[in-house]
């Protein structure tokens, strides 16, 4: 529902990113050894030339200001083509940089000159990080803070995601180069790209499915042909419908935190989802890592746990 | 919602005012008559403010609007909380619809009008015991006998049947290759002689369903629509109108249940005495409900927005049907669940749950089951093949 209300403008460029994403990060390129991380931030440079971290930021820290419906259906393209939460890691800084009174720092963030990945806060003034950085996005119950980090800081963890790795740290919330309350628009802006890269997944997730079940055959005919896998699909469309329509609402101008919630609620559930039933679809090779299903589960996870859980979108449901 | 002018703010200011001072106030009757008297007073009341056929052509005593109108109309009607069409309902969404789109002049003369104005109530014939989700296979027979149709057979499930003055019936004319030939659509006098209506108690102990009967009754040819054996066609006319705007109206009063549980459960304690907005499942599942009837908002918006601009719904509509109808069962299931031991001897708000509860069951059966929408959804929407 999204799609039938984004203005011409905008859907020329978010078709344009979506080509070259296609071209460049094709999603094979992540069951290469070296496809991961590496060939995205391989990427990054020509990413942050076409401006379209910052396309929805300011001109006076190198934004493009193309409105949000732009952004939104980039970063709806960015969960699609798998992108790291580590790009939503870098509109996120800026956005904060800008709206905490560090433009110097938002520029060059989107310049490229700083590295920032996503953390959230755990136990113990602790703090989970994922992927690897210098400069961390803390998104918590709190708001949103930014500290500068140095590498021999983090500790290694277990990746949920081994495509994008983890770690540790410990974080000083009076080292924080700049806090803004869970108010901030950036705060609204992370929820509705988390949204939009949610839409991507299941959207890409009800699309891997739908074409699956219409080709693989079992005792001859395609498996899509048997209710029990037909209503999978169909209850796929019907998640991706709902989430589709609350991001059109949440890309609105005006649209309030509970927008924004809503939009990110809804889609993290259709893209987990989406993602677990892909994975039941594809049988066997769902399980397998060659299958993008599982990286697909992966990334709708954590980018949930990034907009507060379950519990701290549904606090945010329930706040007025 | 996208693309409202001033004009259509306007027009909801209107429809606030006019609703406001009209809408009935008095607790709708149980007594079948009583209770049939009730909706068409609420007609005619609409009828008399110029109300009454939205949507409809005017030189058919309807109101065209524009689709943004119509469905601000519904907003508001549903919002305000008036009564649902009731025994109205079928002469207003199907057989109304139906004869505007497939009756002759005649058939147009002596019945739009009388639908409008809260004379007429209509019922519908096309389930039967041996025909539900495949109504195809349908089998109450219909043989020519000079001008007239002597119809033989049973229909089910037919709401309003003991106070109707009319039923738009399928019956079998002809026998044609395929079932869904030989099928034809006529207007049926519930007065006829050789009619039976059998109340059917359902399990929320309502009484307006029914069984009807037909033993030798006898139809004019001239009450056939669309043709002798064209009724599929005329039939699959008429269910497309149920999916336009008319279900706003119940998505709207979803909205306010959910935003009446919200209320309850701040003001509310479990057994415990702690507040039931502090228990975490009661949160997890009053926040998911709030999201997604904005959700099932978001998504007619989004439809009726492109049935403006594209003049035809598109099968997504299918995809509301079902979730609409899940979301209502998931809703009442949760406030059952709320109303803890509180069921067992109600209350007016206990038994308003409880009631709500049990004809939740209903929307994932009649018109369609959850079912059959997923097939729709995965053959017509997603393309995937029949099995």
């Amino acid at each position: 529902m999204f799609d039938k209300f984004i203005t011409e403008d905008a859907r020329e460029i978010v078709d344009t990113v979506a080509r070259a994403l296609q071209e460049a990060l094709p999603l094979d390129r992540l069951s290469r050894p070296d496809g991961g991380l590496a060939a995205e931030t391989g990427f990054w440079p020509e990413l942050l030339a076409l401006e379209w971290p910052g396309v929805d930021l300011p001109a006076a820290i190198g934004g493009s200001e193309a409105g949000a419906w732009t952004e939104t259906g980039i970063f709806r393209e960015f969960g699609r083509h798998l992108l790291s939460p580590g790009v939503l890691a870098v509109t996120l800084a800026a956005s904060v940089a800008q709206e905490g009174g560090l433009p110097d720092l938002a520029r060059d963030i989107l310049k490229g000159q700083v590295s920032p990945a996503l953390a959230v806060p755990l136990a113990n003034g602790w703090a989970g990080v994922i992927g690897t950085g210098d400069l961390l996005l803390l998104a918590g119950e709190g708001g949103l803070s930014l500290h500068r980090t140095r590498p021999e800081e983090l500790a290694t963890a277990w990746a949920f995601d081994d495509t994008l790795g983890a770690a540790r740290i410990r974080l000083d919330p009076a080292t924080a180069l700049t806090s803004l309350p869970p108010s901030a628009q950036s705060r609204l802006r992370l929820l509705r790209l988390v949204a939009a890269m949610q839409n991507g997944i299941a959207e890409a997730t009800l699309t891997l499915s739908r074409d699956h079940a219409a080709t693989r055959q079992q005792f001859g005919k395609p498996i899509g042909a048997f209710q029990a896998v037909k209503h999978l699909c169909a209850d796929m469309a019907v998640r991706t419908a709902a989430a589709g329509a609350l991001l059109g609402e949440a890309a609105l101008d005006g649209a309030d935190i509970s927008d924004c919630a809503a939009a990110a609620m809804t889609a993290s559930t259709a893209a987990r989802d989406n993602a677990s039933a892909t994975i039941q679809i594809f049988g066997g090779m769902g399980f397998t890592a060659e299958c993008p299903a599982q990286l697909y589960l992966k990334r709708a996870t954590l980018l949930e746990l990034v907009v507060g859980g379950k519990e701290g979108l549904q606090d945010e449901m329930l706040a007025a | 919602m996208q693309g409202q002018t001033q004009e259509d703010h306007q027009f909801r200011e209107e429809v606030r005012d006019w609703l406001a001072a009209n809408v009935p106030r008095d607790r709708r009757p149980a007594e079948a008559e009583a209770m049939r008297a009730y909706d068409m007073a609420w007609q005619r009341r609409q009828w008399d403010g110029g109300w009454a056929g939205i949507g409809w052509p005017a030189e058919m005593g309807g109101r065209p609007l524009s689709l943004t109108q119509r469905f601000i109309w519904y907003e508001e009607y549903g919002r305000i909380g008036a009564p649902r069409p009731g025994a109205g309902f079928i002469g207003l969404t199907h057989a109304g619809p139906t004869l505007i789109a497939k009756g002759t002049d005649e058939q147009r003369d002596h019945h739009l009008k009388p639908i409008l104005r809260g004379e007429h109530v209509w019922c519908q014939g096309f389930s039967e015991p041996g025909a539900g989700s495949d109504l195809a296979g349908l089998s109450t027979k219909g043989e020519i006998d000079g001008d007239h149709i002597v119809v033989n057979g049973s229909k089910i499930w037919t709401s309003y049947a003991h106070v109707a003055d009319y039923q738009e019936l399928l019956v079998r004319t002809g026998g044609g290759e395929k079932r869904h030939d030989g099928i034809s659509w006529v207007i049926c006098d519930m007065r006829s002689p050789g009619i039976e209506v059998r109340p059917i108690r359902t399990m929320s102990g309502e009484m307006h369903f029914n069984q009807v009967f037909y033993d030798n009754m006898r139809i004019p040819l001239k009450n056939v629509v669309g043709g002798l054996n064209n009724g599929w066609k005329v039939a699959m006319a008429t269910l497309g109108f149920e999916r336009g705007t008319g279900f706003v109206i119940a998505q709207i009063e979803l909205e306010r249940e959910v935003e009446q549980l919200i209320a309850l459960a701040r003001e509310g304690t479990d057994r415990r005495g702690r507040r039931l907005i502090e228990n975490e499942a009661v949160r997890a599942g009053l926040a998911t409900m709030r999201a997604e009837v904005r959700a099932l908002h978001a998504m007619s918006n989004a439809m009726m927005a492109e049935t403006a601009r594209d003049g035809v719904p598109g099968a997504e509509g299918s995809i509301i049907r079902l979730f609409s109808a899940e979301l209502n069962q998931r809703i009442y299931r949760f406030a059952q669940e709320l109303m803890g031991p509180g069921l067992v001897a109600p209350d007016a708000e206990a038994e308003h749950w409880g009631l709500g509860y049990l004809n939740s069951f209903r929307h994932t059966i009649a018109g369609g089951t959850s079912q059959i929408q997923r097939n729709l959804i995965g053959e017509r929407v997603l393309g995937l093949p029949r099995g």
